[in-house]
């Protein structure tokens, strides 16, 4: 078996890792973008991401349907067959990618011996709980990327074309990562994904040394190095395991609500999206790290990943920097930390001065 | 769960699955304001049909079943989408992402829709107007209001209860009664405010009738009119100016078509006129007394107290204000109405005996209110039917005077696609970053090699047109008729006396054609360069923007770049090129080369002009009344 490199063997880039961490236990989260220049080791962070994912119960359907998705597949919604746990690998969406392949189509040879139309499931059908990668984001045509963000954001791809009616389920994480140098995203684009990192070249001295001794190590005897560092990596999976276990019981304190809404109003993001990230990937964060409660802590420390690349008044404002956010936050803080209010009530007969 | 606080919204959808008769809803805001999600409650009490991304047309329609062609050979069809349940409703998320044609058929299929469009996308107008039912969603900016939304989201995701009693309630529209002067009322209130087209009417009388079902009102009312008014007129435009109305302007057009059945005309008007006198005068107070004596107030030229005369008229101020008084004379027409028309209390055709749209108020939108006001007072004659406050003399302000009248014009090249993106975001960018609010942009863009004026400075402030990724590649670059277009509605623009006027270029494909030559003496940039000259001696100035990245090499030896630079200074106006990729930032650069320093920022002014206005009305008036 070929060997990746391992994803703890990678040196530095810890928020890169947090924030891969963070959409590992709470799959519903949303997608990273990892952004950087070439050669700063995004897609080496991404192609071992895999490695620390803990393994889906699967049908063998064609479409990975799993009895955690929020639908199934044509076949498994009538019965679903054995499952067995399956690894999570990474599928990966080429820049020349048309329509047909990702989204699945008609499958011609059996049409034309069987005279049967059937669906050749895409893409997006092998993605489903698995790892949905898309190299160079920005350069993926329009009409792809937005197919792909559609289909992320609800977990179902339906297909409705030539003669094919087809709806399955698509729950899986997206990972994008592109070169800023070779274009921007659309805002609209870039909103969709909850989390986002720039990753930058390692300035210290030493941790470049550890990085080509690590690299060369590798291709040396990437067996041997596999396996020197895949107790780690077993750890980080079983972590993620146990956080996924804890999610639902981590509580989100009021006060913790308060501070998001009023930090991002203060920044003056557009939507909502923001707020339920940022709250989210807090959430994630106090379950990996054991708390049982979110606080001031864990969003101060997936703020930035959350935010950080988010444009305002509809792409006009750049997005908020680290002390921008963090001084909205200690603002937020001090006024809503301790939780007393649930906010304004609204009901649209008040919105409308009708007597209630 | 429903997006909180999205009262607009909440109430189209909601009305809409009260009465399907009403049709089809656009929700359009900013991402992640809860489009979606208020979508999804509306399909737990409707049946809902989803159009994918990425359907084709026979999927909608139906088509050939190749299945049972091939295997059976019988010629059979296949359902499509739109042919499902009679009752059932069609969701169309990210509608501007479909093509024009399913947009088409999706909005002729006769059934209602429910359509979602993000951020600042728009869709053509012609499909705008077959959406009965608009709504926006506003972000909101109070933190409280974000916490409740929150504290719903992680915690008491509220159910479809509230929804659900709302369409329960609304569905027995049919037991309203509706009182006489409501139709009237209806229909009086599109025609005040000149929208084009009946859907309007319809719309408007269904969803009030429906939402006072929905607040067990028994009788339809004022309230309810107001309450669905905005969602059903807020993106109809109206007229000819095609500017869609203001939620202020449909709320003041509601109230005064719901008084005037029941009170009349008359007593309206003068009601109104009253209390415009009375604001007048109190505003003419208030600058005389923090004026000094003796101080030049805008638009007058007060003479010295002792002379005992009030002053006179500044030349520009008189022929404004004659300007108003000639137009108000000329509409004067069939207002003198005669008695039979008063008990009606409609105005009628006195030869066919119809109603007449009053089409007045249409005028009074380019007029000066005030002045106007003035004017009808000392003529004798009515007030002009719209009620007019300070929110309506500020936009006056805005369009009467533009400070920078530009085009946009931009070739429809897969570069300068890549380069500016949106081109709606562009414009808007022109509008907020560069020039002040007052300026007009117009665009003109190559498509499929022609050379078109997609939204003109004359006839709109500004709307927001299709995509630039609309646009052709293959365009042949006639530069020469982009120019010389652009420059003809620069001139249409001539009554608007802006203080500067020109044209802005965004292209990085001068047209290089590959047969090497002499391409300077080509024909293709003979006329090109004959059509600069031609500018020049206009006086428009063109900025060229090229956003190829350019080194003191290429900029040399290429005959596209040095063409570039030729229009730029034979125009009087400048290139503005970018060296590297990174420092792309059209705004900045724009605003540093501006042609003279005039443009003004984003701040400053708005408030100013409108207090230096209403001194300057006060004045007048003092003036008027010394005649």
């Amino acid at each position: 078996m070929k060997h990746v490199f391992p994803f703890s063997a990678v040196v530095g880039q810890d928020e890169a890792k947090l924030a891969l961490i963070l959409a590992a236990v709470d799959t519903g989260m949303g997608g990273v973008l990892l952004t950087g220049q070439k050669g700063t080791g995004k897609s080496t962070l991404v192609r071992a991401f895999p490695e620390i994912l803990p393994s889906v119960n699967a049908a063998a359907c064609g479409y990975n349907c799993s009895p955690e998705n929020r639908t199934f597949c044509p076949a498994c919604s009538v019965s679903m067959g054995e499952t067995a746990p399956v690894k999570p690998g990474l599928v990966n969406v080429p820049l020349g990618v048309d329509e047909a392949r990702l989204l699945g189509a008609l499958k011609l040879d059996i049409l034309l011996r069987e005279g049967r139309v059937d669906f050749e499931p895409g893409l997006l059908a092998k993605a489903n709980n698995q790892v949905l990668y898309i190299d160079e984001v920005n350069l993926l045509p329009d009409h792809i990327a937005d197919n792909i963000l559609d289909c992320a954001a609800s977990g179902i791809n339906s297909v409705e074309k030539d003669n094919v009616s087809v709806s399955h389920p698509a729950e899986f994480i997206l990972l994008g990562t592109m070169n800023p140098e070779e274009g921007r995203l659309r805002p609209q684009i870039l909103d969709r994904f909850a989390l986002s990192v720039p990753i930058r070249t390692i300035e210290d001295s030493q941790e470049r040394i550890d990085i080509i001794n690590r690299v060369l190590a590798f291709s040396e005897n990437p067996e041997a190095f596999h396996s020197a560092f895949n107790q780690i990596d077993l750890q980080i999976e079983e972590r993620i395991l146990k956080a996924r276990q804890k999610l639902p019981s981590t509580d989100l304190p009021l006060g913790m609500l308060g501070t998001v809404a009023s930090a991002m109003a203060e920044l003056g993001l557009d939507g909502q999206r923001a707020d339920i990230v940022t709250l989210k990937a807090a959430r994630a964060f106090a379950a990996y790290t054991g708390r049982s409660a979110v606080d001031l802590k864990c969003l101060q420390k997936v703020a930035l990943l959350a935010v950080g690349h988010r444009t305002r008044q509809g792409g006009f404002r750049n997005a908020p920097e680290e002390g921008e956010i963090m001084g909205a936050l200690k603002k937020g803080y001090s006024v809503y930390g301790k939780g007393s209010s649930a906010g304004t009530p609204w009901s649209f007969k008040q919105a409308l001065g009708l007597p209630d | 769960m429903i997006p909180l606080h999205q009262t607009d919204a909440f109430l189209a959808v909601s009305l809409a699955a009260s009465n399907p008769d009403i049709g089809s809803v656009l929700c359009r805001g900013p991402s992640g304001t809860g489009k979606s999600e208020l979508l999804k409650e509306a399909s737990k009490i409707l049946n809902t049909v989803k159009i994918p991304l990425g359907a084709d047309g026979a999927a909608l329609t139906g088509s050939v079943d190749l299945g049972r062609l091939l295997g059976e050979g019988t010629m059979c069809a296949t359902e499509g989408l739109l042919h499902g349940d009679a009752d059932s409703f069609l969701v169309a998320e990210h509608f501007d992402l479909f093509t024009d044609e399913i947009q088409d058929l999706i909005m002729s299929s006769g059934k209602p829709v429910l359509a979602t469009i993000s951020g600042s996308e728009e869709i053509r107008d012609r499909l705008l107007d077959r959406f009965d039912l608009c709504a926006r969603f506003e972000p909101l900016s109070d933190p409280d209001k974000r916490l409740s939304v929150l504290h719903a989201h992680f915690m008491k995701a509220p159910g479809t209860g509230v929804m659900r009693n709302f369409v329960e309630s609304g569905r027995l529209f049919r037991s309203i009664r509706i009182p006489g002067w409501f139709l009237k009322a209806c229909s009086f209130t599109c025609s005040s405010l000149k929208i084009t087209g009946h859907r309007g009417e319809t719309a408007l009388c269904r969803s009030a009738v429906a939402f006072a079902a929905a607040m067990e009102a028994g009788t339809a009312a004022v309230e309810h009119l107001e309450a669905v008014a905005p969602l059903v007129l807020g993106h109809r435009s109206s007229g000819n100016s095609g500017n869609v109305p203001e939620r202020t302007e449909i709320l003041k057009a509601v109230g005064f078509a719901c008084e005037m059945p029941r009170k009349g005309e008359k007593k309206i008007v003068s009601d109104h006129m009253q209390a415009l006198t009375d604001s007048i005068l109190e505003q003419v107070h208030r600058s005389i007394l923090s004026s000094k004596s003796g101080e030049t107030v805008h638009g007058l030229y007060l003479r010295k107290k002792h002379s005992g005369k009030p002053g006179s008229l500044t030349e520009r101020m008189r022929s404004l204000f004659f300007k108003e008084v000639r137009m108000f004379a000329s509409l004067k027409g069939g207002s003198g109405t005669s008695g039979s028309n008063r008990s009606t209390r409609m105005r009628t055709d006195p030869v066919s005996g119809r109603p007449v749209k009053p089409e007045r108020t249409h005028n009074i939108r380019e007029m000066n209110p005030v002045l106007s006001v003035k004017a009808s007072a000392m003529d004798g004659k009515r007030l002009p039917l719209i009620p007019l406050d300070p929110e309506y003399w500020r936009k006056w302000r805005k369009a009467s005077k533009p400070r920078v009248v530009c085009m946009l014009a931009v070739d429809g090249s897969r570069s300068s696609q890549e380069y500016l993106g949106d081109l709606g975001l562009m414009l808007d960018g022109l509008f907020n970053r560069v020039f002040d609010r007052t300026s007009r942009v117009g665009l003109s863009v190559i498509k499929s090699g022609r050379a078109l004026v997609h939204f003109s400075p004359v006839r709109n402030r500004l709307r927001v047109f299709g995509r630039l990724n609309e646009l052709e590649p293959d365009g042949e670059s006639p530069l020469d008729q982009l120019l010389s277009l652009s420059a003809a509605e620069l001139r249409r623009s001539g009554k608007t006396c802006a203080e500067q006027k020109f044209i802005i270029l965004i292209s990085d494909c001068f047209p290089e054609p590959v047969p090497v030559g002499d391409i300077w003496n080509s024909d293709i940039y003979h006329r090109v360069r004959k059509q600069a000259a031609n500018l020049g001696r206009q006086g428009i100035p063109v900025m060229v923007v090229d956003p190829m990245q350019m080194n003191a090499k290429i900029a040399e030896t290429s005959p596209g770049r040095r063409l570039g630079r030729f229009i730029a200074q034979s125009t009087g106006g400048k290139l503005v090129s970018f060296a590297k990729e990174s420092s792309y930032d059209i705004f900045g650069a724009l605003k540093d080369s501006a042609i003279k320093p005039k443009f003004i920022s984003l701040d400053d002014t708005e408030y100013s002009s409108y207090t230096a206005a209403r001194a300057q009305v006060g004045a007048l008036f003092h003036h008027m009344q010394g005649l």
